[in-house]
């Protein structure tokens, strides 16, 4: 016998017994715990492992006007696309077919090469079949291919972008369904006005960050078609509201990342509609009123603050941004200085409109009343600085009333200096000519200036003297502010408030009486305060023999009471002496609706702008166009 | 010889069902209503003829049937041919002679052969519940009419040998 | 020793063998076959429409001769209609070349049309088609424009020496631009599955936002020039009811097509001028 066989136990052999149960312990433990416990922990992997998530972006809500009028929309864009992983086969075949040629022409065999060449040859197929229906010659680029081979195989290749109508319509009827080109549908931004409200409506950008709520498979490997964020005007102020809900596919795919199942989906949704207050036709004439001259117009519905028309020139259709902006529309554009939204972040002296501002402060302190004369002889000198007045002929005396009829800048330099610095300044700020309107539009500046000897010191332009007081009196100087500041205060001048809160949000429930602008009364006794409007009526309608002889004629409307007050006010840009021409207005006299704020830039140091022959015509447009829709006869408007 | 002339006597019976069908369902057309009776074509080749000889029949059958249809080439071929490999399997259980066994051999034939069909060649409509809605109704028809019609059919097809002076009731003792 | 395969896995080899021998042969063969098996059955559904023929023809044989004298007046009726139609439809192409020339328009496409007697039909939930009696020789293009008196009928899916193949515009396989009256935007139309005893329907798609439609005022959807296949004007269907997509970009909806569809005796083929054989 070669073993010697132990009949008896041996205790040694205990150890080993322990040993081998504790091993086989742990290892049953150990494969419990795997195959247990850790399922669901595997499974989770091999989701991830396996799974990839599409996240499809959902189109933006619409915009309307006030009345209910597409602004913004979506339209369709459609392009011919197609997908990858229904051609595994065919790059096999072709690969194969490749690799042959290559051999037999004894050409070095790179693998990769010959793949990517492989690969565009069969894209390049199916692009000629296109091609051939479309009557195009367009080509694959084979890098393109191979980057969306390698980075977004779950997504289809597009070949075609913006197919036209038309082309959508042949590729319809002459494409197989089952194919593997198809048309992919995604949404494009869409201006039914073109370039109306471009500066308020704003337009989008292209962007890889999705919202990804409600998308389920957030820990899943995902791609994403492009979406769109707001990048000016509303659609960037509300992009969040305007933004759509995600929707999502999962797939499930092979190990070399072709999809072959789609395991879920969820379709996108559309974003919020937004309502704004703006009047498509106010705006349209407001725009066509400025016409090819650099401006802005600012109208406000005077009770509610509701902002009608926020036009500014020159602007840009937005259907050329969409969905993507060239760089000659942008070059273009940044040319012409038309990105700049005036209205709201151009800053102006705002001139002789600033008048009612100075005579506001005058008559609430006392230092001048209705009956308080000056004499005007065409100049005023303070210290040693020399002030013309080419606003009228007429020279001697003149009234208060009188004074705003022609704009006499003697007259309210003379007021201006009895009122003081302080008192106009402050006026000013209390009807919150420092400070942002609070629109609800990005980019509103906040550089306006109403000087004051502190803010001239705090400059070190050294201290502030009368020739200062006098100019600020007539809206020159170190004075800024923008269009919409001004009809914002316009607005609240003609409610006998100080403040008007703009907004472009349309609430038609509104109950006007219970909007809070957050001012307060004019602190300005109603004689006094009518003797303002009498004077800005005068500018408007005042007649001598019959003949309109105010500044602000030109904004004249029959049957219509407005309140106006033009303004000229000179500025240095790049060198060059230039005019902004301004009017400002509210209407009709005896029940405020709207009022407007118009400013219009000259261009040629040559050529120089008044408030009456330029700005106001361009409101009267406005003030025609708001009164023929609130009276559609027309019969009490008529047009000059 | 005689196998040979059984080949083309079952072969052309089956261009006669092909045919007689057809204009059945041009019939049935505006009814949106369609009758499959594959099982038909096959059952009695299969069951009583040698296999090379059923085998025949079915794939010239199929192909037959395929050329005029939007299918891939081929594809009855392959169905016709799964059917033949599950009715040789079941060969030996089958009786030929008892007239159950056959109904229950063509019913769930033809029910594999439309549902293989319509798997292979269903597609993007696989998802549409209307499209399993007009499956079912031309399943329900054809499946209730091939009932009634499968035992006098073998029938007449033994009745068309026996013309030929082939009694294949004689040979069945061969299986 | 060669073992034998046992007795019960036999069909299981065989299957195997067969379809690995099918699969594997080249698809030229395939595609010839395939061709020989249809040209070879394509009398049979000929003969069969001949005979159908026949038999019409012999059914009237059993009118009256005064009901044949009074249908005979009828047609001659019709016929000088026509001729006064055909006239107009003449003065009109020339009045339409005379525009054109003077406003240098691209001239529309013009067809002409071959009459085909339809000689099957296959018309099942996996397809919808319709074989017609002519073919190849006839000058038939594959893709041209089937029609009938009621609208379009569908595409020449193929073409065979004497027959073709003609793809129901009820099948799902068929899609084409459509639009609806008065809007010329282009719109997706697709066939659908046919439920039973219900009309042929079809679906709808890519329809703007702002289109109207409602179950008292249906709207007819009609074939676009667009697409390059089918005239414009011809009608598919029906829409009464349309469903904006949650997206909100399209509304979709399920035209009704006309019943006579699914048992049309005769169709025209529209040929596009200067791509057709010979008459």
């Amino acid at each position: 016998m070669l073993f010697e066989v132990y009949k008896n136990f041996s205790p040694r052999l205990r150890v080993f017994y322990l040993i081998f149960a504790l091993l086989f312990t742990a290892l049953s433990v150990g494969l419990f715990y795997r195959q247990v416990i850790l399922w669901p922990t595997y499974l989770e992997q091999e989701k991830k492992q396996n799974h990839r998530r599409i996240l499809v972006p959902g189109p933006r809500g619409n915009i309307y006007d006030r009345k209910g009028r597409l602004l913004v929309g979506n339209r369709p864009r459609f392009s011919a696309v197609i997908y990858l992983s229904e051609l595994r086969p065919e790059f096999r075949r072709k690969y194969i077919e490749v690799v042959r040629s290559a051999r037999s022409t004894n050409r070095k065999i790179n693998r990769n090469e010959l793949q990517i060449e492989a690969r565009s040859a069969v894209v390049q197929n199916y692009l000629n079949r296109i091609n051939r229906i479309l009557n195009r010659n367009d080509q694959v680029d084979r890098k393109e291919v191979e980057r969306h081979f390698r980075q977004n195989l779950l997504l289809p290749k597009p070949l075609i972008k913006d197919l036209k109508l038309s082309e959508f319509a042949l590729l319809t009827e002459q494409l197989p369904v089952n194919f593997p080109v198809q048309i992919h549908t995604e949404s494009a931004r869409y201006y039914p006005s073109g370039s109306r409200a471009a500066h308020t409506l704003g337009f989008v950008g292209s962007t890889f960050e999705v919202p990804e709520e409600g998308v389920p498979g957030n820990d899943l490997t995902t791609v994403t078609y492009k979406g769109k964020t707001g990048r000016s005007g509303l659609e960037r102020q509300f992009d969040e509201h305007l933004q759509g809900t995600s929707g999502g596919e999962i797939w499930v795919v092979d190990p070399s990342g072709f999809q072959y199942e789609l395991a879920s989906q969820k379709l996108p949704v559309k974003g919020n509609d937004l309502s704004i207050t703006i009047d498509i036709d106010l705006q349209q004439a407001a725009e066509e009123a400025l016409g090819d001259n650099k401006g802005a117009l600012v109208a406000l519905e005077v009770k509610t603050g509701e902002v009608l028309v926020l036009a500014s020139k020159p602007d840009f259709d937005l259907n050329n941004l969409s969905p993507y902006i060239p760089n000659e529309v942008y070059r273009s554009i940044n040319e012409r200085g038309a990105w700049l939204n005036r209205a709201i972040a151009g800053l102006y002296p705002p001139g002789s409109s600033f008048k009612v501002i100075t005579a506001t402060a005058g008559l609430q302190s006392g230092a001048i009343d209705l009956e308080t004369i000056f004499e005007c002889q065409g100049f005023l000198q303070v210290g040693n600085r020399h002030f013309p007045c080419n606003n009228h002929r007429d020279r001697g005396e003149i009234s208060f009333s009188r004074s705003i009829m022609k704009s006499c800048n003697i007259y309210f330099q003379n007021a201006g200096l009895r009122t003081g610095v302080t008192q106009i300044s402050r006026t000013a700020r209390q009807f919150g000519l420092d400070q942002p309107t609070g629109i609800e539009l990005p980019n509103e500046t906040h550089r306006m200036i109403i000087p004051d000897p502190e803010y001239k010191a705090a400059r070190q332009h050294g201290p502030w003297t009368a020739g200062d007081t006098a100019n600020l009196s007539i809206g020159q100087g170190y004075l800024l502010v923008t269009p919409l500041q001004m009809a914002a205060f316009t607005a609240s001048f003609a409610r006998r408030e100080t403040r008007t809160h703009p907004t472009l949000l349309h609430d038609p429930a509104a109950d006007p009486r219970r909007i809070d602008h957050g001012g307060e009364k004019l602190n300005l006794p109603e004689e006094l305060y009518n003797g303002i409007v009498e004077g800005m009526e005068m500018a408007v309608s005042g007649r001598d023999r019959g003949l309109l002889v105010g500044s602000g004629r030109m904004a004249h409307v029959p049957g219509i009471r407005i309140a106006g007050k033009t303004g000229t006010a000179q500025t240095q840009v790049k060198g060059e002496k230039l005019t902004m021409a301004w009017f400002i207005c509210f209407a009709p006299i005896e029940d405020p609706k709207i009022a407007i704020a118009t400013v219009v830039e000259s261009t040629d140091p040559d050529y120089l702008y008044g408030g009456g022959s330029h700005a106001a015509p361009v409101a009267k447009k406005v003030l025609q166009a708001y009164f023929q829709n609130k009276n559609p006869s027309g019969n009490n408007l008529a047009t000059r | 010889m005689n196998e040979d002339r059984r080949t083309l006597v079952i072969l052309a019976v089956n261009g006669l069902l092909y045919f007689a069908l057809n204009q059945v369902n041009a019939v049935l057309a505006p009814l949106s209503l369609h009758l499959s009776l594959d099982a038909l074509y096959l059952l009695f080749a299969f069951l009583y003829l040698k296999t090379n000889q059923g085998l025949l029949i079915g794939f010239l059958t199929a192909l037959f049937i395929d050329a005029a249809l939007p299918v891939p080439f081929g594809v009855h071929t392959i169905l016709y041919f799964c059917t033949l490999a599950a009715l040789l399997r079941m060969r030996r259980e089958l009786r030929r002679d008892n007239p159950r066994h056959i109904v229950l051999a063509a019913f769930w034939s033809n029910f594999f052969i439309m549902l293989g069909l319509s798997l292979l060649v269903g597609k993007g409509l696989l998802a549409q519940w209307d499209f399993w809605l007009r499956f079912c109704s031309d399943l329900a028809i054809s499946q209730l009419l091939l009932i009634f019609l499968v035992r006098w059919w073998v029938d007449a097809q033994r009745q068309v040998l026996l013309l030929w002076d082939i009694d294949v009731g004689s040979e069945l003792q061969q299986f | 020793m060669v073992r034998k395969i046992p007795h019960a896995t036999k069909p299981i080899v065989l299957l195997l063998g067969l379809l690995l021998t099918w699969l594997l042969l080249p698809a030229v063969f395939k595609s010839y076959s395939r061709a020989g098996f249809f040209e070879f059955q394509a009398p049979l559904w000929v003969t069969a429409a001949e005979f159908k023929n026949l038999g019409d023809s012999w059914a009237l044989r059993a009118h009256s001769k005064k009901e044949l004298y009074e249908t005979g007046r009828d047609l001659a009726r019709l016929n000088s209609a026509y001729e006064l139609k055909l006239q107009e439809i003449d003065a009109l192409r020339d009045e339409l070349s005379r525009l054109e020339r003077i406003l240098v328009l691209p001239s529309l496409p013009r067809f002409q049309y071959r009459i085909a007697r339809v000689v099957r039909r296959d018309q099942s939930s996996w397809w919808q088609q319709l074989v017609i009696q002519k073919g190849k020789l006839h000058g038939i293009p594959v893709g041209a424009a089937v029609v009938y008196s009621g609208g379009v009928v569908g595409r020449i899916r193929e073409v065979h020496a004497y027959t073709s193949v003609v793809e129901l515009a009820t099948s799902p396989g068929f899609r084409m631009a459509a639009h609806f009256d008065n809007d010329e935007r282009p719109v997706t139309y697709q066939g659908a599955v046919n439920l039973p005893f219900s009309s042929p329907r079809g679906k709808v798609m890519n329809v703007p936002p702002d289109v109207v439609v409602t179950a008292s005022v249906p709207r007819r959807l009609t074939s676009s020039r667009l697409g390059g296949v089918f005239p414009d004007g011809l009608t598919i269907g029906w829409v009464n009811r349309l469903t904006t997509s949650p997206d909100g970009l399209f509304q979709s909806g399920q035209p009704y097509l006309d019943k006579n569809l699914l048992s049309l005796k005769e169709v025209a083929v529209l040929i596009p001028l200067g791509t057709g054989g010979t008459p």
